[in-house]
């Protein structure tokens, strides 16, 4: 296990949803650091916090409706993000910060996470991506790696 | 005197993936409308994979579902086999018989813990019973991280498999890796024992509401059936999965944008308890006897009892992988056998079927003669539970219409989670809206 973990997370069928799998098979040939691991990590419930033990870093790749034009990146800690409209649990599609929220209550050691987030151009039945999507994966490299080599704290500002 | 009145419009009930509502109307004492509503936008996954090659169609159903990914792997698999004449061999067989297990254990043991204790101990969510119950949570978690790491060990990945494939195996586990995994295995079993007592202890707060339905599980001769088997009824037929359209019988409602389904009765209930009531004395010897700890004996008509029934088969699961494990590590050859197998594709057809956490998944694939799929079908476990949780709750509402209001509310919302539906599994993009 590798200290630093990229994970994508998404349903690739539906679209734009599925922006974090395309992000993560994008980034095992377009980002090379030994000391990461890229993740396709699907629709994982709260199997994502067995990702995140024993980690120094961590970057989720998600789709977000931060209210952004589609293919905008935001980038961002979960405690930024109001909870009250994210309370609720199902087991298929938990809620990428109650997943968290529960890690804390248990004691979990998490590690630093920040939330990459694409707002979706379209989320449909389908595994294309929309062209602003797209798009917005070529950057992601290049951010990533400022992100891990000159300190997140220093381009984020919410 | 007059009757209780109820109104109750429960929209998108939590705890429950995707969008259900619960809709009563009472006056005076009698029901004049019950309703279970599916309203979510229907999905039409069959259209995605036609077009596609018979070897990448079981790594896109996979993404159906994450919580059943191993599930729609190999049910995709076995029709994708059948259809190109594809053998797989004893060891393949049993690796995918860790899978599913693993799987099973993946799901039974979140909807317990995280989904149907909070009803038990009466808080909101899995949130405030991390603070209200941190040790019971852990145990959980700790069970829950054990069913991950054996999915990722079998399957490549905790979700989405990438191991499995047409004929076999991309990559084996090793051996030294299986042994590991016995190992963790055998020494869980504490864990599992915390959980069933806790559930034992809160067992009387599961309403005791009966009523008698058709179960319909795999079912074979040799084993407590999850990869294979025929199809099968506790109303006495079996028939193989080839017949499987006789045995849904799909339809449309319309208070519902998902399909019904139904057999010879008006109702039919897939799932652990359907399992459990088909299949019971075919479980480990474990298993049979925390059944009997847990209250839970054949035949068992209440629906509430379906989570009793998972976590019977969490213990089944524990077992029966361990003795597949020292069945895989036996044959000393287990590391150099060949897993896959080169295949040309052919024209034909064929279906698949498994036991997945909540009942049936079928698959059923149309092949042209370069391995593209012409035409798909599939048919989900909750599709087959809907009619059921209908016909459950018009009999439950007119024996507990002068609770309270709130408590009816709880009870039918506890019914619906009791099966565990999974209405799509399809979305779960974050809204944010930040802090100010």
């Amino acid at each position: 296990m590798k200290p630093i973990a990229i994970i994508g997370v998404g349903n690739f069928l539906m679209g734009d949803e599925g922006v974090g799998i395309h992000a993560a098979k994008m980034l095992r040939t377009e980002f090379e650091r030994d000391d990461c691991d890229i993740i396709d990590a699907g629709v994982p419930s709260m199997a994502l916090l067995h990702m995140l033990e024993n980690r120094r870093l961590v970057f989720i790749i998600d789709c977000a409706d931060f209210g952004g034009a589609p293919g905008e990146i935001d980038i961002f800690h979960p405690e930024e993000v109001n909870r009250e409209e994210n309370a609720e649990i199902s087991l298929h599609a938990t809620d990428l910060l109650t997943t968290l929220d529960v890690g804390k209550k248990i004691g979990m050691e998490l590690p630093p996470i920040w939330i990459i987030g694409i707002q979706p151009g379209r989320i449909e039945q389908t595994m294309e991506l929309s062209e602003e999507a797209e798009d917005a994966l070529s950057d992601l490299p290049e951010l990533i790696e400022n992100l891990i080599s000159s300190g997140t704290e220093s381009i984020v500002n919410h | 005197m007059s009757g209780a009145n109820l109104n109750i419009d429960l929209h998108y009930i939590t705890r429950v993936e995707g969008h259900g509502n619960i809709v009563v109307d009472a006056k005076d004492g009698k029901v004049e409308k019950v309703q279970w509503q599916v309203p979510e936008a229907p999905r039409f996954f069959e259209a995605m994979v036609v077009g596609q090659k018979w070897d990448v169609l079981h790594h896109i159903t996979s993404r159906i579902c994450g919580i059943c990914s191993i599930g729609h792997t190999l049910a995709s698999l076995k029709a994708t086999e059948a259809a190109m004449g594809i053998n797989i061999s004893e060891q393949t067989f049993n690796l995918r018989r860790l899978a599913i297990h693993a799987e099973n254990l993946q799901s039974h043991v979140l909807h317990i813990g995280y989904l149907v204790l909070p009803d038990l101990l009466g808080v909101g969510s899995v949130i405030p019973l991390a603070s209200s119950h941190p040790e019971e949570v852990k145990t959980v978690v700790r069970l829950h991280r054990l069913a991950n790491e054996m999915s990722d060990l079998v399957c490549g990945r905790t979700t989405h498999p990438q191991r499995l494939i047409p004929g076999g195996f991309a990559k084996l586990p090793t051996e030294d890796e299986l042994l590991n995994l016995k190992k963790r295995l055998s020494s869980a079993e504490p864990d599992i024992m915390a959980v069933a007592n806790l559930v034992k202890a809160l067992t009387p707060k599961l309403p005791s509401f009966t009523r008698e339905t058709e179960y319909v599980g795999l079912t074979c001769d040799n084993e407590y059936a999850f990869y294979d088997g025929d199809l099968a009824s506790t109303d006495g037929d079996r028939e193989p999965v080839k017949n499987y359209l006789s045995w849904t019988n799909e339809y449309i409602v319309p208070q519902s944008t998902a399909k019904y389904t139904k057999r010879k009765r008006e109702s039919l209930m897939v799932g652990a308890l359907a399992r459990f009531n088909l299949n019971h004395k075919k479980l480990t010897k474990k298993a049979q006897a925390l059944a009997k700890d847990l209250g839970l004996v054949a035949p068992c008509y209440n629906p509430y009892m379906n989570t009793v029934a998972q976590l019977v088969e969490v213990a089944h699961s524990f077992e029966d992988s361990i003795r597949l494990i020292d069945g895989l590590l036996a044959d000393n050859s287990y590391e150099s056998r060949v897993t896959s197998h080169e295949s040309r594709p052919r024209q034909g057809r064929g279906i698949g079927a498994v036991e997945v956490p909540r009942g049936i998944l079928i698959h059923d694939y149309t092949y042209d003669s370069n391995g593209i799929c012409t035409k798909a079908n599939c048919i989900i476990p909750t599709n087959q539970n809907h009619a059921n949780i209908q016909r459950d709750m018009e009999a439950l509402v007119p024996q507990i219409i002068n609770k309270p209001q709130k408590e009816v509310e709880l009870m039918l919302e506890m019914l619906v989670r009791a099966y565990d539906p999974c209405i799509s599994c399809s979305t779960h993009y974050l809204k944010v809206e930040f802090k100010k």
